[in-house]
């Protein structure tokens, strides 16, 4: 009976399911789906056994069986793994699997070893955004619901007081921390406006503003980005459909600052999406970015915008260090947090705050690294847990701990 | 091309938000151990000195920056803070101790907490260890294990240390059972009279401890030294032990070569190895970049500043180059004067580095290699071209003993 290796590529991920089993290549982003069968159950437990190192062995009577052929066919068919005669006096071959490895440091932290982690906390910051003010004269419709899915004001009966927001930049400036935003209400109603552009005038992380355009005119603009600080003013578009007329004003009006102007469009259904596109167009507008939002009435809009189906999951891209990522980290919470005029702090402002403005930022991060916060949140939870795709769908995301949902796909309907 | 750029704000902020300050109290000892950093087989480092101690006004002006700073803000920094006094022997200087300890105490604030520990031979530890109990501190004893292996640490006459140490420390570990058990630990210099498993096979009997075990400097050493004689190599030593005594090596569960080899195979040759988490960000690039060599950023672990006043990265560097002064009462250091000591450094190294397959598990500190080989040269380097005999090892390994990898991946739940 002739013998055989089963050899995968070092670049395959091997997913499985209760009925399904995924190989997916992180080298050419290549899927190859199976359901699952008795007769290779066996075969997928040793492939994925980490020992095995990739290779196991199979004889003639193995492929016998219409299944067990056709799946190792399948594999070498999508160059995915390929075979090798098994000689008695070669050595097994040897492949590592894709399995990502920590340094001391990082398991010590995850042993919750303190005093042993020699890291330095501060160091995982990326950015931060500040709410100066919660004061605003509108009242917008969506404001409580905009900011929990992405920077955006919101109102609040606070102002952080200019001696805090200095101590907040001053420690800032200890860290990594490449970006600070700064949001509002209506962030020209700080007491001291002028005093706070001063004060982060004078750290080196790029600054982004971000204004409401009702609040945005020539003179605020002018006043913001005086001579070449590295500021940046993000104005905040929301409603597109009625405003539609203020805007187009406004955009010729700014036309001076564009380099230094990032327009952020609010696109809470099909009409504001199509209002958008044709502003692009017309004004020619290279620097903005969109954001499909959830307003309280519009869930078929995104759930037609926003949900994946399965064949949108299987079209990611991901290499092996993106694949790594969604096993560790939430590349979308991951080194942020938000400081609200009250002083409280927000790795997730769906959840509690984990913190407040005079707490030690760094015991506040080894909690939430401990806790897993938000930044940690992987797919770890029902049914997620138990999916195929889990490694491959996009981190959990704002929109899904604002809708208290476990899952960003139309497949599997969530119970609670 | 140079492109190793290391920014002074990088190097400033951690000069600032450090939280170790070791400080050199005496520059004197009452041993005269024959491979001493002090005696004679070492490079003469801090020409600086005219002093024996340190004394008060060289270190006042760096607490007071430190207690400022702590003072500074509320939130954000390690609201702890770890205070080391190292000699020469300190003891030998305890007045200094006291006054830092007092000084610090009185004003730092409430809520921040600073950690004492001192690193001593031990030999006048009977006089001082009610202080040190009470203020609960952290003693590092050095001793190399039993009289044999201990035989380098002697005194001034040449009489070897061990009798009277191991009487003190029995003594000690009698009256004060409890602080023993939790403060005092022991840091062994292997040599040539003393092997690894002797050494954790004594700590273990006696004092129920494993022993931090360290090698000789070689930074320091002068290129025809003597000391090369006493020099022993901890991995040297470990391939010996796991091919003569394995039961032992299980027992003390010492560091497996395989395992280790392993380590620096997958951290060489395939993309599993994740230092740290903001590897994920292209943000965070230029804190990222494999920087050559292992040294550490300046400051960015501790602070050293000796009796003459040097600022220094760490106790373990020579004073060749160092990075600042505490002088007439003010701390003088010049940043951009540190970063381009560094990146013209970096930079020099930086294309050996890349083609050495060592990189990524590399354990070499510049102020070592540079000492031993002025030239831009490696004692360490491995070129690429050996690549494939490493990967062959690796293979055999994981051939024989399959399960190591296993220990060596990160469980995913
Ligand atoms: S401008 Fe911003 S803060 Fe003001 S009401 Fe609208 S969403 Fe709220
Ligand atoms: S969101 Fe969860 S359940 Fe849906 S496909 Fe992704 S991993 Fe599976
Ligand atoms: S020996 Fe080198 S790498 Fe180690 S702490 Fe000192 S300066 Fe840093
Ligand atoms: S061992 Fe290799 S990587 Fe380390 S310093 Fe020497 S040449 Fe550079």
């Amino acid at each position: 009976m002739k013998k055989y290796w089963l050899c995968i590529e070092p670049s395959v991920f091997i997913w499985k399911d209760n009925d399904r089993i995924l190989l997916y290549n992180s080298y050419n982003y290549e899927k190859m789906l199976q359901a699952r069968h008795s007769s290779i159950d066996n075969l997928i437990d040793a492939l994925i056994e980490p020992s095995n190192f990739f290779s196991v062995l199979f004889s003639d009577a193995d492929t016998k069986c219409e299944e067990f052929k056709e799946f190792v066919e399948k594999i070498v068919g999508n160059r995915m793994g390929h075979i090798l005669p098994f000689e008695k006096n070669d050595g097994k071959p040897i492949t590592i699997p894709p399995h990502y490895v920590f340094p001391q440091e990082i398991k010590r932290l995850k042993e919750k070893k303190i005093e042993l982690y020699d890291g330095n906390m501060l160091d995982n910051l990326q950015s931060v955004t500040m709410q100066i003010t919660g004061e605003c004269s509108l009242s917008c419709s969506s404001c409580d619901l905009f900011h929990k899915q992405i920077n955006h004001c919101s109102k609040l009966k606070d102002e952080l007081p200019l001696e805090a927001i200095k101590a907040i930049v001053f420690k800032l400036s200890l860290t990594n921390i490449r970006k600070i935003n700064i949001i509002g209400g209506d962030i020209f109603r700080h007491t001291d406006f002028s005093k706070v552009i001063d004060v982060l005038d004078d750290i080196a992380p790029v600054k982004i503003f971000h204004s409401h355009f009702k609040f945005v005119n020539k003179c605020t603009t002018q006043l913001l980005l005086r001579d070449d600080s590295n500021i940046l003013l993000k104005i905040l578009v929301e409603p597109l459909d009625i405003w539609l007329e203020d805007i187009c004003l406004l955009l010729d009006e700014l036309h001076e600052f564009n380099n230094r102007l990032i327009w952020a469009f609010a696109l809470t259904s099909e009409d504001s999406l199509k209002n958008f596109e044709h502003l692009v167009n017309r004004y020619k507008i290279s620097n903005y970015e969109y954001h499909v939002l959830f307003n309280g009435h519009n869930m078929d809009f995104i759930i037609e915008r926003c949900f994946l189906n399965e064949d949108e999951i299987w079209q990611s891209e991901l290499g092996m260090k993106d694949v790594f990522a969604n096993q560790i980290l939430n590349k979308i919470f991951f080194g942020k947090l938000m400081i609200y005029a009250n002083g409280l702090i927000y790795d997730d402002q769906n959840e509690p705050p984990i913190g407040t403005i005079h707490d030690n930022m760094e015991k506040m991060l080894y909690g939430l690294m401990w806790n897993e916060g938000a930044w940690l949140r992987i797919r770890r939870n029902v049914p997620c847990r138990g999916c195929v795709n889990r490694f491959l769908c996009p981190p959990p995301s704002r929109l899904e701990s604002l809708l208290r949902r476990n899952t960003i796909c139309n497949i599997i309907t969530n119970t609670d | 091309m140079p492109n190793i750029q290391i920014k002074k704000e990088l190097i400033e902020k951690y000069f600032k938000r450090v939280n170790h300050l070791v400080i050199e109290t005496s520059e004197i000892c009452n041993l005269s151990c024959l491979y001493c950093g002090q005696g004679k087989n070492y490079v003469k480092t801090d020409s600086h000195k005219k002093k024996k101690h340190m004394d008060w006004h060289t270190v006042k002006p760096l607490l007071d920056y430190y207690i400022s700073l702590w003072h500074s803000g509320t939130i954000g920094l390690k609201r702890f803070f770890m205070l080391s006094f190292y000699g020469g022997e300190p003891l030998l200087n305890f007045e200094l101790i006291d006054n830092v300890h007092q000084y610090i105490e009185r004003n730092k604030p409430a809520d921040f907490l600073v950690y004492y520990s001192i690193t001593t031979n031990g030999m006048l530890l009977d006089r001082y260890i009610e202080y040190f109990v009470h203020h609960n501190y952290t003693i590092a004893v050095s001793l190399d294990g039993d009289k044999i292996s201990n035989s380098f640490r002697v005194d001034k006459s040449g009489t070897e240390s061990f009798d009277t140490l191991y009487h003190i420390l029995i003594n000690i570990k009698e009256r004060y059972p409890d602080f023993f058990d939790r403060k005092v630990s022991f840091q062994s210099v292997l040599n040539s009279r003393s092997n690894l498993i002797d050494v954790y096979a004594f700590f273990k009997e006696m004092f129920n401890k494993e022993p931090l075990l360290l090698e000789m400097s070689k930074s320091r050493l002068s290129l025809k030294s003597d000391i090369y004689a006493m020099y022993r190599g901890i991995d040297e030593d470990l391939e010996i032990s796991w091919k003569t005594r394995k039961e032992e090596c299980v027992k003390f569960s010492l560091k497996n070569l395989d395992t280790s080899y392993l380590d620096f195979y997958i951290k060489t040759y395939t993309p599993h190895f994740i230092l740290r988490y903001p590897d994920f960000f292209q943000e965070f690039d230029n804190v990222t970049i494999k920087l050559p060599t292992a040294t550490c950023l300046p400051f960015s672990d501790r602070v050293f500043l000796t009796v003459g006043g040097l600022i220094l990265p760490c106790e373990k560097v020579g004073c060749v180059s160092p990075l600042g002064y505490v002088i007439n009462g003010e701390i003088d250091i010049d940043f951009q004067k540190i970063v381009d000591f560094y990146n013209e450094i970096f930079n020099k190294y930086q294309k050996l580095c890349e083609t050495c397959i060592r990189t990524m598990s590399c354990t070499n500190c510049f102020y070592d290699i540079n000492y031993l080989a002025k030239k831009n040269i490696c004692p360490d380097y491995v070129p690429n071209s050996q690549k494939d005999k490493y990967i062959q090892r690796a293979l055999e390994i994981l051939r024989r003993t399959p399960e190591i990898f296993k220990k060596i991946i990160n469980s995913i739940d």
